[in-house]
């Protein structure tokens, strides 16, 4: 138990420092921070004078190791355009994309692994093929074109919701919405992969042997042992949600998050924060990891034996 | 006495896994009218784009700023001439998404390829040769598959500048270890069984075994994978048009399109509506061909996913 | 069917008359897979009687598990399909029951027991709620009262410290010891049959003997019937009182124990005994050892399906299905060979399907 806690402690930590080395090396090895900050049309010896000021006309790994020694006292620099500390603009926007990740991951997983079981309990049944139908197109709403159909139905044609904003429920509808068709679709796939295959193992026909009825034996058998995949599912696609498909809706519905401040960072090429992002980021990914791993322990208790 | 005594030792040979595995592919489909009907759809659309130039009713890039923003046909104002409308700029849209295809099919395809291919000989080769090597390949394909990708992409490309060439190479990158795991998988279960070995005392040699034995039953599975990913690469390269780091204007990627009307979505919808649908249509019948694939790969499997 | 009543009035050896608590006519289960079908279970027929011990020996493949599955419709559907038979069990159809009527009979009327006790409990439940589900479910008992008889059980199967294991993980325990639990939650709402498909082929020798005894032991205090599925025959020796040899889906032989292993009929069975050096058996070995392979059960076998295998076979064997007859007091074997005159049966009815 020791040894998985060390395991997955010393994982974490190089896949932060990974991705932040890596978000560097692209930004200063194959893009050259002096044009980012300068116009084009600056001369030469001013180009020069400043690369010399910033300290970028240092070896590459001179920086790098002056970037790393920051990094480790939570020193990411000052944001190029704002003037702002740039760990603080990363963190700042967590709020916003946290109730719209965490409402839209709740309701994909309360519906998915519904349907799922759903799905699993009668296999080639019209629920299932309807819960397929809907995991199959759940995966393949592209996510730009289905934000945007969202909006333009629900708000410009019916005008029921704002089309963009903060604040109020109505706000997080539509962004809920559209962050949770992909999750969705996935955990229902998974989930009656997963419960098919539970319900075709022994110690199920152990189950019924004993006289159980088939909802006692789906939900108190066969889900439990069901469950690792599902959540192993729920959690990467948690942290997909939050730093990937955040950048498309919070754009769209204007919501002030992480994904649309990341998204900012990028554009304007604001190396420091966009540093810091990556870092909150991976760090996102390693407390869901976390997380994933501590409900491993609480749906299997025995994995303390193994 | 009818009986027969089941041959206990069938040699797969080259030919005979090529055909099993296109005739399990063929029987998946003379089954499902449904899968049928996606494929048919998918072959529609590519052939739609591969052979745009000559079915394309208008040149994608020709602009005309008298028939601006006509409507599809069907809609009030809407035009025979342009049969899902024109955009903001008088260009027909039925030409930009036969054309757009190109670009969205075209990506998706080179890099399921390239990703493929590259994945799958490093998954053969350290799969088959193990050791510190293949231990530190996979080290680093578990470290790149627990990251999301999307956001590293989106940086990537905007430091390395966008473009097509750069998408390809950015989405190759996050591509290939899926298959190599795969292909690692795939040979590690290969080299244990007794075949091979029988063919290894026969005097056969190593890069012989792999070739004769591990790709024809790589096959049918490698499918099934290169399906699902391409559709999920096409979703990423829309995603990543959008957002202006992949395809740039006035190239129509049905991803940029989508982008680029999306400012007058309220006036024109279609602009919108239809690339988009195009992106839809087009992941779905991947995926709805890749899952009955998935399901014909084993007759006992039927009730599964 | 009046060779099936025959057997049905037919006195065990040494036993009194007793109404049957089971009673299976003319068993027939289907394997769909594909488009080919593999006949599994083909016209099988019994009775069992109440504290009988009555064992199916038959390599694997022969439709042992098949049909004790098929008994309780516990076979997985599909692939699996009883396509015809009876099963009388408390007066009623078992295959036409309605499934609330079913899930009352499993576990309190007839409960079982499987071969792999590593994969026939569930990893994520306590060991001590995989008794008391039953309790609960048959017998409404409170928990607290679950516990205690379950409790009781675990002591019953010889496992001494159970108020300390109620709580453990079947991971937590030894293979012997797991298919201890699983006795104790088949046994817990005393079943009047007990189905026990190979329990100790998974197990070591002295713990194999030590579950044989604690199942004949309940058997003798309970009266419950008990179907034991082997292809041990040490283990037949040691415990049955009656055996059913199949083969490719069929009862080949059905005789009491002291029958069979003095006076077997039918070829199969005799081939059987021989590959056992000592009916006494200090050593026991696995069944594996009669020239060639069962037919392909995929196929429809006109004639007696061990014809290939047989060192008896004459010709009217390659065409015709042997008729089931009676033999000795109360067996019955389906063959065209009379053991005791050393040649073809004389007038015999034989059916031309090969069933009834």
């Amino acid at each position: 138990m020791l040894k998985l806690v060390t395991h997955r402690l010393l994982h974490s930590a190089i896949l932060i420092f990974g991705v932040v080395s890596v978000i560097f090396f692209t930004n200063f090895v194959l893009g050259d921070p002096v044009r980012v900050l300068l116009p084009a049309s600056t001369p030469q010896e001013a180009v020069e004078a400043f690369r010399a000021q910033m300290g970028f006309d240092r070896p590459i790994l001179v920086q790098y190791l002056d970037y790393i020694s920051g990094v480790l006292t939570g020193d990411f620099g000052l944001s190029w355009w704002q003037k702002a500390d740039a760990l603080t603009i990363a963190v700042r926007p967590l709020t916003a994309t946290l109730e719209l990740g965490l409402v839209a991951m709740l309701i994909a997983s309360v519906f998915g692994i519904t349907i799922g079981i759903a799905a699993a309990a009668k296999p080639d049944s019209w629920i299932d093929r309807l819960a397929t139908s809907i995991s199959i197109v759940g995966v393949s709403l592209p996510l730009i074109w289905f934000t945007l159909m969202l909006a333009l139905v629900f708000s410009v044609f019916l005008g029921w919701l704002p089309t963009a904003g903060y604040g109020t429920w109505a706000h997080m509808v539509l962004p809920v919405v559209s962050l949770a068709a992909l999750p969705l679709g996935r955990t229902v796939q998974i989930t009656r992969a997963a419960m098919i295959d539970e319900m075709a193992k022994p110690y199920i026909t152990t189950a019924r042997a004993r006289g159980l009825s088939e909802r006692r034996i789906m939900f108190r058998h066969a889900l439990r042992n069901a469950l690792p995949p599902i959540v192993t599912e729920i959690g990467w696609e948690s942290a997909v949600l939050l730093t990937g498909y955040t950048i498309i809706v919070e754009s769209v519905f204007g919501w002030p998050g992480f994904g649309f401040a990341s998204y900012h960072a990028i554009l304007t090429r604001d190396m420091p924060v966009i540093g810091a992002m990556a870092f909150v980021a991976a760090v996102i990914v390693v407390i869901i990891n976390i997380l994933v791993d501590i409900a491993y322990v609480i749906i299997n208790p025995t994995i303390r034996y193994e | 006495m009818n009986q027969t005594v089941p041959s206990a030792h069938i040699h797969p040979g080259r030919n005979s896994v090529f055909d099993r595995a296109f005739f399990r592919w063929l029987k998946a489909y003379s089954a499902d009218w449904f899968a049928t009907a996606a494929l048919g759809l998918f072959v529609v659309i590519i052939v739609g784009s591969v052979f745009a130039n000559a079915f394309a009713p208008h040149d994608p890039f020709q602009q005309n700023l008298l028939m601006r923003l006509k409507p599809p046909v069907g809609f009030e104002g809407g035009l025979w001439r342009y049969p899902f409308g024109t955009d903001l700029l008088g260009r027909d849209i039925l030409s930009r998404v036969m054309y757009g295809g190109r670009w969205s099919l075209g990506i998706g395809f080179a890099v399921v390829l390239i990703g493929g291919a590259v994945g799958t000989i490093v998954g053969l080769l350290t799969g088959y040769f193990g050791g510190r090597i293949d231990a530190a390949v996979m080290r680093y394909i578990d470290f790149q598959t627990s990251i999301p990708y999307f956001l590293l992409a989106l940086t990537i490309m905007a430091a390395i500048g966008p473009g097509v060439r750069n998408l390809v190479i950015v989405l190759s990158i996050g591509s290939w270890p899926l298959f190599a795991r795969f292909a690692r998988s795939i040979m590690l279960s290969l080299k244990s069984q007794a075949f091979i070995e029988a063919a290894r005392v026969g005097g056969a040699k190593e890069m012989t075994i792999m070739v004769r034995h591990a790709f024809p039953n790589i096959l049918s599975p490698l499918t099934t994978l290169s399906t699902l990913e391409l559709s999920r690469i096409i979703l990423s390269e829309a995603g990543l048009s959008y957002l202006g780091m992949g395809v740039q204007p006035p190239n129509p990627a049905w991803g940029l399109m989508v982008s680029e009307a999306h400012d007058y979505v309220a006036t024109a919808n279609w602009a919108v509506t239809i690339p988009g649908l195009f992106i839809l249509l087009t992941v779905l019948s991947i995926n709805i061909c890749a899952n009955r694939l998935r399901r014909s790969t084993d007759p006992l499997q039927r009730g599964r996913a | 069917m009046g060779v099936y009543a025959d057997m049905a009035q037919s006195n065990e050896t040494g036993s009194m008359v007793k109404e049957p608590v089971l009673s299976v006519r003319d068993l027939e289960v289907e394997y769909r897979l594909g488009k080919s079908t593999v006949r599994a279970v083909n016209g099988l027929s019994f009775d069992l009687n109440p504290g009988q011990t009555l064992a199916i020996v038959g390599e694997s493949g022969s439709g042992k598990s098949a049909s004790m599955l098929a008994l309780t419709r516990l076979i997985p559907s599909p692939p699996g399909f009883v396509t015809k038979g009876q099963v009388m069990f408390n007066g009623q159809n078992l295959l036409s029951l309605p499934p609330k009527e079913l899930q009352k009979v499993r576990g309190p009327g007839i409960a079982m027991i499987f071969q792999d006790p590593m994969t026939a409990l569930n990893p994520l439940m306590k060991i001590g709620r995989q008794i008391t589900e039953g309790l609960e479910v048959h017998f409404k008992l409170s928990s607290a009262q679950a516990h205690k008889r379950a409790v009781e059980l675990l002591k019953m199967v010889g496992i001494v410290d159970a108020e300390e294991r109620f709580n453990d993980y079947p991971i937590q325990f030894s293979g012997g010891m797991r298919q201890r639990v699983m006795i104790a939650s088949a046994i817990a709402c005393n079943p009047k049959v007990l189905i026990a498909d190979e329990p100790t082929t998974a197990l070591d020798v002295t713990i194999q003997m030590q579950v044989i005894e604690v199942i004949n032991r309940l058997r003798s205090e309970t009266e419950m019937g008990v179907i034991w599925i082997t292809h041990d025959l040490g283990v037949v020796a040691g415990l049955a009182d009656k055996v059913i040899v199949m083969y490719a889906g069929r009862a080949v032989e059905i005789a009491a124990v002291d029958d069979l292993f003095y006076r077997p009929h039918h070829p199969y069975a005799m081939g059987l005994l021989r590959s056992v050096p000592s009916i006494a058996g200090e050593k026991r070995r696995r069944l594996r050892v009669i020239e060639g392979l069962p037919p392909d059960l995929t196929r429809t076998i006109e004639g007696c399906p061990f014809f290939s295998r047989c060192d008896k076979k004459m010709d009217i064997c390659a065409s015709l299905m042997p008729e089931t007859r009676r033999v000795e007091i109360s067996g019955f074997v389906a063959c065209h060979w009379d053991v005791v005159t050393q040649h073809a049966v004389a007038n015999p009815t034989y059916s031309v399907e090969g069933r009834q």
